[in-house]
């Protein structure tokens, strides 16, 4: 492949007019998952929770193969298997230091249970999976409804939460000596990332889910320590890298999710230099006349 | 608080997205309109359709196939911008079903009337329950009832080159008959002979060849799945290439992974013919010689482990 080619299959604007109304579904779920994405983010990076991101992503699997097995349905199974895998991890790593290892301690037994309920069943698997991930770009009217909901009920539980909860993910202990709930706010919060992540990888697929809901609020972190802005930035960041890669998709000839993905690691990478030089020069006015007082 | 606030717009952006998308989803459907060019545009999830409707709609029609190369997996592609826009502007639609391509379902969904679109696997009337294989395109009577129900859409859409379509469909029947004859020929000669498989993907033309499948189930499950094969279905696997019983080994090099290696040099070993299938079209073939090359495969094969038999 010569390099007008790649360019030629990479960015093509040709039909551009004809093809942006076609991707107005995709777009707006791009937009709504940015939005979730970069909400919930912030609070899986504080409380360092990427790795269960992955976790409820590979268990979902295990949930629809047991409804497989069971003759439930497979796209219900795989919801339920990621919302009990996620409040699974909540209750047992309610420590920071335990979580990572009961991640790895459950997710490969989840998936070798998956495994086993496969190969229990009576019949052909392999064309029973194909709608369990769905595809940015063939977003349609239903899975942006469903997807706009999930995305209300999430972001009004974690409005409730909120305060409380940033408190918990920031310092637990003292948080739990002020008689805050911390454990029933780890569940709870579990619960809104299991759904959350389950509904989006049906609507987008499993690659896209781990872009958005990691890379943009660590690269906000890269360059705020103000909690507010940490929120806006990364939904900015999600938003920009989802609607952004989709755009730049439209009239290429390959798929949207490395776009995106693309996209969304070029503001990682643009945001860690530009904080680790602000870190050289010290984060603001505030920490800098901190420092000059100590 | 003003956390709170910031929310609060958050909420009001989805809920306007969500009217918007209701929007979008009464406008969407409203699209596919006939080419301009004055051919019938069809979309095909893979090249293999791609190829039958053009062999039965010939210059009156522009097909445009989903997946053409033969490297991709139609069970986990992943569209792009340019296959929507083919699918939102095709007045026929050409699906396999049977979960093989649900890629297509999900891009058709609310751009595609469902009524233009054709679904192989229910076509085909091959669908009964749990254990249907969906690779219907190695079926060869399921075909010849595809190329009639896409003589009669294109005939619905274009009256005036029916007869056209009516000639061209017969000529492909009268390939496919040419093929199922030599089929029955081979099912005639070689009475009782069994095949192994990696996959189930030939196998309805393995059987119309007469070949039982001797391949323990869970083995090609296993496969299937991209799991790991029980070590003892591995070894029955195995042992059965060096029986002596096998007529051939019938194997997708699209799914090639360890364990499939290891039977296929059970078989090189024992003297079992290892014959290739693709799921998709190779370049510069169509249907009925990529079918015709596939039979005569078998054929050879056949021979051959019967001359070693001897």
């Amino acid at each position: 492949m010569s390099w007008t080619d790649f360019t030629g299959a990479v960015f093509n604007f040709t039909d551009y007019a004809e093809l942006l109304p076609l991707f107005r579904d995709s777009l707006l779920a791009g937009a709504i998952l940015g939005l979730v994405g970069g909400l919930i983010g912030t609070f899986v990076m504080m409380r360092d929770l990427a790795f269960a991101v992955h976790g409820i992503a590979e268990l979902s699997f295990a949930g629809a193969a047991f409804a497989l097995l069971v003759g439930a349905d497979v796209i219900l199974g795989s919801l339920v298997g990621s919302v009990l895998a996620a409040l699974l991890l909540g209750a047992m790593g309610v420590r920071a230091r335990e979580k990572n290892s009961v991640i790895g301690v459950i997710m490969p037994f989840g998936l070798g249970l998956g495994i086993l309920f496969l190969s229990l069943y009576q019949g052909r698997a392999a064309n029973k999976f194909g709608l369990l991930t769905g595809q940015i770009v063939s977003v349609d009217s239903t899975q942006l409804s469903a997807l706009a909901v999930t995305a209300l009920v999430v972001i009004a539980g974690l409005v409730l939460i909120w305060r409380p909860l940033t408190f918990a993910s920031a310092d637990p202990d003292i948080a739990a000596a002020r008689g805050i709930p911390v454990r029933t706010l780890s569940m709870a919060f579990m619960f809104l990332l299991g759904i959350s992540v389950a509904l989006s990888i049906q609507v987008v697929g499993a690659l896209l889910v781990l872009a958005l809901l990691i890379t943009p609020a660590a690269a906000a972190l890269q360059v705020t320590a103000a909690p507010r802005m940490v929120v806006l930035l990364s939904v900015a960041f999600a938003i920009l890298s989802t609607v952004g890669g989709i755009m730049l998709a439209l009239g290429g000839r390959i798929p949207i999710s490395p776009y995106v993905t693309t996209l969304s690691f070029a503001i990682y990478l643009v945001c860690r230099v530009a904080g680790s030089w602000r870190r050289r020069r010290g984060w603001s006015a505030r920490a800098a006349s901190l420092r000059a007082h100590a | 608080m003003r956390l709170r606030r910031t929310s609060l717009t958050f909420g009001l952006a989805v809920a306007v997205s969500v009217a918007l998308g209701a929007c979008a989803g009464g406008s969407g459907a409203s699209t596919g309109t006939p080419p301009d060019s004055g051919k019938i545009s069809v979309v095909a999830s893979t090249n293999v359709y791609g190829s039958i409707a053009g062999a039965v709609g010939g210059d009156a029609v522009d097909v445009h196939s989903i997946i053409d190369r033969p490297d991709a997996d139609p069970h986990s592609y992943e569209a792009t911008a340019q296959d929507k826009l083919a699918v939102s502007k095709a007045a026929v639609g050409i699906e396999n079903g049977g979960g093989y391509d649900d890629f297509f379902g999900q891009l058709a969904s609310g751009i595609l009337d469902p009524a233009k679109v054709v679904n192989v696997s229910a076509l085909s009337g091959l669908d009964k329950g749990a254990d249907f294989n969906e690779h219907v395109w190695y079926s060869l009577p399921a075909m010849s009832k595809l190329a009639d129900e896409l003589a009669r859409r294109f005939t619905a859409l274009d009256a005036a080159r029916a007869s056209t379509f009516t000639v061209n469909a017969a000529a492909f029947k009268k390939g496919l008959d040419g093929l199922e004859g030599k089929l029955s020929a081979l099912k005639a000669a070689h009475a009782g002979a069994t095949a192994a498989i990696t996959e189930p993907v030939p196998l309805y033309l393995l059987q119309e060849a007469g070949l039982a499948n001797a391949t323990p189930a869970a083995f090609s499950t296993a496969i299937e799945n991209g799991s790991d094969v029980p070590t003892t279905v591995l070894r029955d696997t195995v042992a059965l290439m060096s029986s002596g019983t096998v007529g051939l080994l019938a194997y997708n090099e699209q799914t090639e992974g360890p364990q499939t290696l290891e039977v296929k040099k059970a078989a090189r070993a024992a003297g079992v013919p290892v014959v290739d299938f693709t799921e998709t079209l190779p370049a510069g073939d169509s249907y009925l010689t990529w079918m015709g090359a596939n039979t005569a495969n078998i054929a050879k094969a056949l021979e051959q482990s019967t001359a070693t038999a001897k």
